[in-house]
């Protein structure tokens, strides 16, 4: 069986070079087939530039229609609902409370703050950091299993595979609604929906950095006498660790933006808020939430680009 | 079992690997406990995957290998893990973990004794430091032990390489051309090292070399491999130039090594060997 599955790669490995490809009719063909898909989408998707042109001036109107931008939203404190009695670090901090203000403080946090829009800002870090780390916790063992060259069996290796690329193929937007079916409106929903995209996709990315390793390492531990998780854990892990960090710091890159979308489905985040503004034509409000929006992501970006070259 | 003579005996052992790339054909050898052999040959002579065979990396594809008189096929599991760390194992590309501290690296020949808690733990907090700095002591470089891996030169992670075979204090220490990457005057020095070793604890050396000179000079017995067979195996004072010529023939006799280091990926868990 071992050898079965050896022989394989020993085929890719140790094959000739392919033949160098052949250029030609076969070249023009590809080029007619290329452009008719391109006239047969850009028909479909009704692109239509007269339009577009038509709707510049509407678009600086739009945009004008957000300046300057009202923060009042963000700033001003009677827009948070503040329940009476209470100071901000009482509010904002776990401090010990009686029974009767502890349960205020709680309803305030649980069902105000969130609709504010720094709640829904801290929201959506929390939706992204919390997804992202679970989901950590479920592709890290999930890489293993996908990998060729650490599942313990190949029939294995096959499920978890086939599994991971259907999951994959689910838009995370779609299983928010899946989600928020399941267990109602909110961050729990779009939590759930960023965990288990983005375990697909680490589990995945995981899976290609383990079958990269040098396996010269893996032989060589392997002959000291070690197992199965001894050999997991000091001659795999120490390799894929830098693309660990950076695979796992890129996708909580990428949840801060799937987090402030999901909000569009109800499923908790900032969108729901933003929505909110331009569905009512507050565009001046909806800017400030925006510009919010990007600093977010901006700093965000920026923290884990600072981790990334710590660690890597 | 320690007193049994035979270390390992091979019967027309032969590798093949995929259909028809023929690595080894029909390989006789007969190697007695503690004895101290060196194996020359050109490049693609089948060196490695005989050290590959012997350490229980691979199985032969026909023929018999039987170590400490028991035959590897039907070890499986923990025996044949229990067999590995009987056999120390040295690279020629060292296949030391790089981003590792030296310590760990060298506490690695540990791994066959230690429980899998054991030995995350050491990860965290190295298990075993005295016999870590005993081993590198040994070596010379006893002050690298906390240094990272990768950040040490190919002379002193070639000692960290022996270091761990220290450590895992095998009865047999396989060296696949454990000096082709060293200037001449540290490849004496390292291949001495070796001989110390073997001759202090009684174990059975196997080391291919590149250097015809560094074979003859040192060792009592010198195989010659070409095209996957034995051309010869004799004592130095027996070896001929005609011998060594005919060995090479077709092959530039110095020529640094241009093998694949990319070999493909054996999987680790379902085949003990592969
Ligand atoms: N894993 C492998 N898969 C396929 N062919 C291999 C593999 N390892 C070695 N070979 C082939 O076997 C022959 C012997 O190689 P090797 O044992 O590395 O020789 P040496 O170590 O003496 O240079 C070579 O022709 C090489 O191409
Ligand atoms: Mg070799």
């Amino acid at each position: 069986m071992a050898e079965a599955s050896k022989k394989p790669a020993e085929k890719d490995i140790w094959a000739e070079a392919p033949p160098a490809p052949r250029r030609g009719a076969r070249f023009f063909v590809l080029i007619g087939v290329f452009l008719l898909i391109l006239a047969w989408s850009v028909q479909g998707a009704k692109i239509r530039p007269g339009e577009l042109f038509e709707g510049i001036p509407q678009i600086g109107i739009t945009i004008a229609r957000m300046l300057p931008p009202d923060f009042s939203k963000v700033t001003d404190l009677k827009n948070y609902y503040l329940p009476e009695g209470f100071s901000l670090v009482e509010l904002l901090l776990p401090l010990p409370l009686a029974a009767e203000r502890a349960g205020a403080k709680q309803r305030w946090r649980d069902n105000t703050f969130p609709q504010t829009v720094l709640g829904a800002t801290l929201e959506t870090v929390q939706m992204a950091l919390a997804g992202t780390l679970l989901a950590l916790l479920v592709a890290f063992p999930v890489g293993f299993l996908a990998a060729r060259n650490t599942t313990p069996h190949p029939a294995v290796y096959h499920a978890v595979r086939a599994v991971l690329n259907f999951l994959r193929t689910i838009p995370d937007l779609a299983l928010g609604l899946l989600f928020v079916a399941a267990v109602g409106l909110g961050a729990f929903a779009g939590t759930l929906a960023l965990a288990i995209h983005t375990a697909t996709v680490l589990g995945k990315l995981l899976s290609e950095s383990v079958e990269n390793i040098d396996e010269g390492v893996v032989e060589a531990i392997r002959t000291t006498g070690a197992g199965y998780a001894q050999i997991l854990s000091f001659a795999v892990v120490p390799q894929i660790l830098p693309d660990l960090i950076s695979f796992t710091l890129y996708r909580l890159e990428t949840n801060i933006r799937a987090a402030s979308v999901l909000g569009l489905i109800g499923a908790g985040g900032i969108g729901y808020l933003m929505n909110t503004s331009f569905r009512t034509f507050q565009y001046q409000e909806a800017a400030a939430i925006v510009l919010v929006l990007i600093a977010l992501v901006m700093l965000v970006d920026y923290l884990s680009s600072r981790l990334r070259s710590l660690v890597v | 079992m320690n007193d049994l003579q035979q270390q390992y005996r091979l019967e027309e052992v032969r590798k093949v690997f995929g259909r028809h790339q023929i690595a080894l054909d029909g390989i006789d050898l007969n190697v007695q406990r503690g004895e101290k052999l060196a194996l020359i040959g050109p490049s693609g002579a089948g060196k490695t995957t005989l050290f590959r065979l012997l350490n229980c990396t691979l199985r032969p594809t026909t023929g018999k290998l039987w170590l400490d008189d028991c035959d590897v096929e039907s070890l499986h599991g923990k025996r044949l893990r229990a067999m590995r760390r009987q056999i120390g194992t040295i690279y020629q590309q060292h296949n030391l973990v790089q981003r590792l501290k030296v310590v760990h690296n060298v506490l690695a020949g540990q791994l066959g004794r230690w429980s899998t808690p054991r030995s995350l733990m050491s990860l965290a907090k190295p298990a075993d430091l005295g016999l870590a700095h005993k081993a590198l002591e040994q070596v010379g470089i006893a002050d690298k032990i906390f240094e990272r891996t990768d950040e040490l030169s190919g002379g002193q992670q070639q000692r960290v390489a022996i270091a761990r075979v220290l450590v895992q204090d095998p009865e047999v220490i396989l060296a696949d051309e454990p000096v082709s990457s060293v200037d001449p005057t540290l490849a004496s020095t390292i291949v001495r090292l070796l001989i110390d070793i073997s001759e202090s604890t009684r174990k059975t050396l196997i080391v291919s070399l590149h250097s015809v000179d560094l074979a003859l000079a040192y060792f009592p017995r010198v195989i010659g491999i070409s095209h996957g067979s034995i051309t010869f195996d004799l004592s130095p004072d027996k070896i001929s130039e005609a011998m060594l010529e005919g060995l090479y023939a077709g092959n530039d006799r110095e020529q640094p090594a241009t093998e694949a280091v990319n070999e493909p990926a054996s999987p680790i868990a379902y085949p003990s060997i592969s």
